[in-house]
């Protein structure tokens, strides 16, 4: 499956996430939020599993506290669940069950917003990215390099130096959280200094090789094919649908003072509803169907 | 044709008060084969780095001068030579950008704009010239080091440059490796008449096919001439960066100073004719006398461990090492070198078998435990690394036993050479002195045993020798010594006992006499031209029984 979605083209890719990243944002309805955020789970557990661990790990530390802090700072809402007074350094706090739900909006936009990325860095070959950013913005294609070589590298030394710091006496599992910050920051400052150094040499390299000195010319030209212009329309999809959403007030959602309906009872939503998860899909769709259907292969 | 000119360049890296590079006169011809010798930090990299047009542009800082490349003034522009000019550097996993070799041999070609046609053309050629063509089609991250510094070198090559560049592109990879990459330089230098300017530490494999040595030292050029000169000048100045051979034969008053060990045991051989009589004496003199050493510090008794179910790492391992002994393991990459010393302090566990450390079992013990007695230096000494101070490296791993600093800590900072560093940043450091500082950091506890994985990696000569002396002044005092390594020279000069590991099982263990003696590749410089002549080992054994040689020969000329 993997090695289907990295054959996707570039171009068609960044489409797809810009399309999908605009939805997204601008919509407020919990049950599209869902959704997207159910679509996106199994699209990156069919694509690969040990991601999807992973995202969902990611998915827990960015949203937790959201649904924590929010409701907490926020009194806003009629329908009151929980009233608390004179909490220490907090005073009288009220939870509301409006305020629960903006809280779990916010958390799935955000949390959709990284597992997009998730995907779109599964389907993504660097190479590519590097490839298309350099006609486009060499400086920054410079910057795109470094930072995807950063990554696994600062995943690597993490190991080595966890290694070492045991050896030195350090309790990584210390339950005492200023140790855990101190542990944390030591980790970081280490990690930092022995990856920007690289990075220099990496960026010295570049300049070396040629990088910037004249005209480039590609030699890996990416085709255009039918399974590209599918997910770039699924993308454009995506965005009419956004645009008959606000024409014809689908699928809008109030909080405040009290929740409104979730669904308004048109046909309209019914249809966005239904197509939303195919169009987000489609790639693994298209994964699985070339995988069990050779005109399907052959067409696409 | 000349190629390169500089008159009287001078190079100041930014907020550097001090010459990188000072009054450098340099031309070099079309075809040269030059080979750049010195110290780390010397400003050989720097020099380098300048004839590719990196410095300094890439880095700025201020520079004086004059330079010319094909008669164009290189100061004006200050930009990369890219194309003409190609660089490789040492550490290949940071040079490389790209994730498929043909991609990141494609890439140079694609900045500088070559056509399609002739890219291609020039990417099947350097594949077979530089022999990867297995490699054409896998992803970089799945290569070892030295494939990868391989992909490096045919990456440049494919630029189809008039000069290559090399800034010790051996230094990290292992020995089969560094041998193959040395032969493929000297077959471009050979056959395609580029020129080609490498800096080197291995001066014993390279050497011997260089045209030209020039030699530096605190930024200046201090010799440049050919080699034989160079052998001269530097064994008579003691300039330390001299390959064994020439330096064991440079005392004796012979009209050509041997390079190769061909040449050095030719010259044994004809020194040798005749003197039966000292052939027999060579061998009964210096045997070395091993001194025994009872108490086991480290037993290691039917030791498995798998990383998964299908692949043992480490087969059945029996070792017992005692107080005081100096070992080295050696071997090839990935035979579990590295997996033994870590299994020994607990970073690691065995599937089966015990590990005994002053005849107390490791199982049931924490890292954290083992590490009041064991001290294990990793391969780089930059992930040991981020306190303010050297001391305040110290302090950190003393706070985590629970110690303090003692007179004992100051000694032990005196032993390694730190004392009058001990207030600067480690990261602004030497890479010797960084290395020593992870030493301290980790020995602070003054540990009975210390664990070494590659100390030497990168090392230039007087970084190793004063590594090794360190070392054996810590044996002095009782510390056991495991070191790993693929510097078999390293392990004959300093160590008492040695261990070769294959595939997961020990397949050689004795003293280094026995085992580097009788072995066809792990075997040292120094007993590779005594072969048949005599037992020695060291540089030291073999110096004195040249001496004695001398000595000999010259009373039979006096009868």
């Amino acid at each position: 499956m993997k090695e289907f979605l990295e054959s996707f083209n570039t171009l068609a890719l960044i489409v797809y996430l810009t399309c999908m990243l605009v939805f997204i944002s601008i919509t407020n309805n919990p049950i599209v939020q869902i959704i997207f955020f159910v679509s996106l789970c199994l699209l990156i557990f069919f694509a690969d599993k040990k991601t999807f661990i992973n995202a969902l790990i990611v998915s827990a530390f960015i949203g937790i506290p959201i649904m924590i802090i929010n409701p907490i700072v926020n009194s806003r809402g009629a329908t009151v669940l929980l009233r608390l007074s004179e909490v220490p350094a907090l005073g009288d706090i009220k939870i509301t069950l409006e305020c629960l739900a903006f809280a779990l909006v916010l958390m799935l936009k955000l949390v959709n917003t990284v597992l997009m990325f998730i995907f779109f860095n599964l389907c993504a070959e660097p190479d590519k990215i590097f490839n298309l950013m350099a006609i486009a913005a060499p400086r920054s294609a410079i910057t795109a390099a470094l930072t995807a070589k950063m990554i696994p590298n600062m995943v690597e030394s993490t190991k080595r130096i966890a290694e070492i710091q045991m050896t030195r006496g350090a309790q990584l599992k210390s339950k005492n959280l200023i140790k855990k910050v101190t542990t944390g920051w030591r980790f970081i400052k280490i990690l930092l200094f022995l990856n920007l150094e690289g990075s220099l040499q990496t960026a010295e390299a570049l300049e070396s090789k040629g990088y910037g000195a004249s005209k480039r010319r590609k030699h890996y030209d990416e085709r255009f094919r039918v399974r590209d212009f599918l997910i770039a329309f699924s993308g454009i999809m995506v965005v009419f649908m956004v645009i008959l959403k606000y024409s014809r007030d689908i699928l809008a959602f109030k909080f405040f003072p009290r929740l409104g309906f979730f669904i308004n009872g048109r046909i309209g939503a019914y249809i966005i509803l239904g197509l939303l998860p195919i169009l987000i899909g489609l790639p693994v769709i298209l994964g699985w169907g070339v995988n069990k259907c050779r005109f399907l292969k052959r067409i696409i | 044709m000349q190629i390169f000119e500089t008159n009287n360049l001078t190079y100041f890296y930014p907020d550097s008060n001090l010459p990188a590079l000072e009054d450098i006169n340099l031309k070099i011809s079309q075809g040269e084969m030059i080979l750049l010798v010195g110290h780390s930090g010397c400003g050989k990299s720097t020099l380098l780095k300048f004839l590719a047009g990196l410095v300094p542009g890439f880095y700025g800082g201020r520079i004086a001068g004059n330079a010319f490349f094909n008669d164009t003034n290189i100061l004006k522009e200050l930009k990369p030579l890219a194309p003409k000019v190609g660089i490789l550097f040492q550490d290949p996993e940071k040079q490389l950008i790209t994730s498929t070799v043909e991609r990141e041999i494609a890439l140079p070609m694609e900045n500088v704009g070559t056509n399609h046609q002739e890219a291609k053309r020039r990417l099947s050629e350097v594949v077979c010239a530089v022999g990867i063509e297995e490699l054409a089609g896998k992803k970089i991250r799945t290569l070892s080091s030295g494939q990868k510094q391989k992909v490096a070198l045919a990456s440049i090559l494919g630029m189809n440059p008039d000069v290559l560049l090399l800034d010790e592109p051996t230094s990290q990879i292992d020995p089969i490796s560094s041998e193959e990459l040395l032969n493929m330089v000297r077959k471009i230098a050979e056959d395609s008449g580029k020129t080609i300017i490498m800096a080197e530490q291995k001066l014993e494999r390279c050497l011997h096919f260089a045209d030209r040595v020039i030699a530096m030292d605190n930024g200046r050029i201090v010799f440049d001439g050919c080699t034989d000169e160079y052998c001269r000048w530097a064994c008579k100045m003691e300039f330390e960066f001299v390959p064994i051979i020439p330096r064991l034969f440079s005392g004796l008053n012979i009209e050509e100073i041997p390079i190769t060990i061909k040449e050095g045991r030719k010259v044994l051989s004809s020194m040798l004719k005749g003197k039966t009589q000292f052939q027999s004496f060579f061998k009964k003199t210096f045997k070395r006398e091993i001194e025994s050493k009872v108490v086991p510090k480290i037993k290691i008794k039917n030791l498995k461990f798998p990383y998964d179910d299908s692949n043992c790492v480490l087969k059945n391992i029996n070792i017992e090492i005692k107080q005081g002994e100096f070992v080295a393991i050696l071997g090839q990459n990935g035979t579990g070198k590295t997996t033994l010393l870590k299994n020994i302090n607990g970073l690691l566990r065995p599937e089966s078998g015990t590990i005994e450390i002053s005849g107390v079992p490791t199982k049931g013990k924490s890292i954290y435990e083992l590490a009041h007695s064991i001290a294990y230096l990793g391969q780089n000494p930059d992930d040991y690394l981020f306190s303010n101070t050297v001391k305040d490296e110290v302090l950190f791993t003393l706070n985590n036993f629970n110690r303090k600093w003692d007179k004992k800590t100051g000694e032990l900072l005196s032993v390694l050479r730190l004392d009058k560093v001990q207030d600067k940043n480690p990261r602004d450091l030497s890479s010797g002195q960084k290395q020593r500082t992870a030493l301290a950091s980790i020995m602070c506890m003054l540990q009975e045993i210390i664990l070494l994985d590659e100390p030497t990696r990168g090392m230039d000569y007087t970084n190793k020798q004063a590594l090794g002396e360190m070392l054996l002044d810590l044996q002095n005092i009782g510390t056991t010594i495991v070191l790993v390594t693929h510097d078999v020279d390293f392990a004959a000069e300093y160590c008492d006992r040695v261990i070769i590991m294959h595939d997961g099982e020990i397949i050689g263990d004795g003293t280094k006499e026995e085992v580097l003696k009788s072995n066809l590749y792990y075997s040292s410089q120094i007993s590779k031209l005594f072969n048949g002549f005599g037992d020695f080992v060291t540089f030291k054994e073999a110096e004195e029984a040249l001496k004695e040689l001398t000595a000999y020969s010259d009373q039979l000329g006096a009868r």
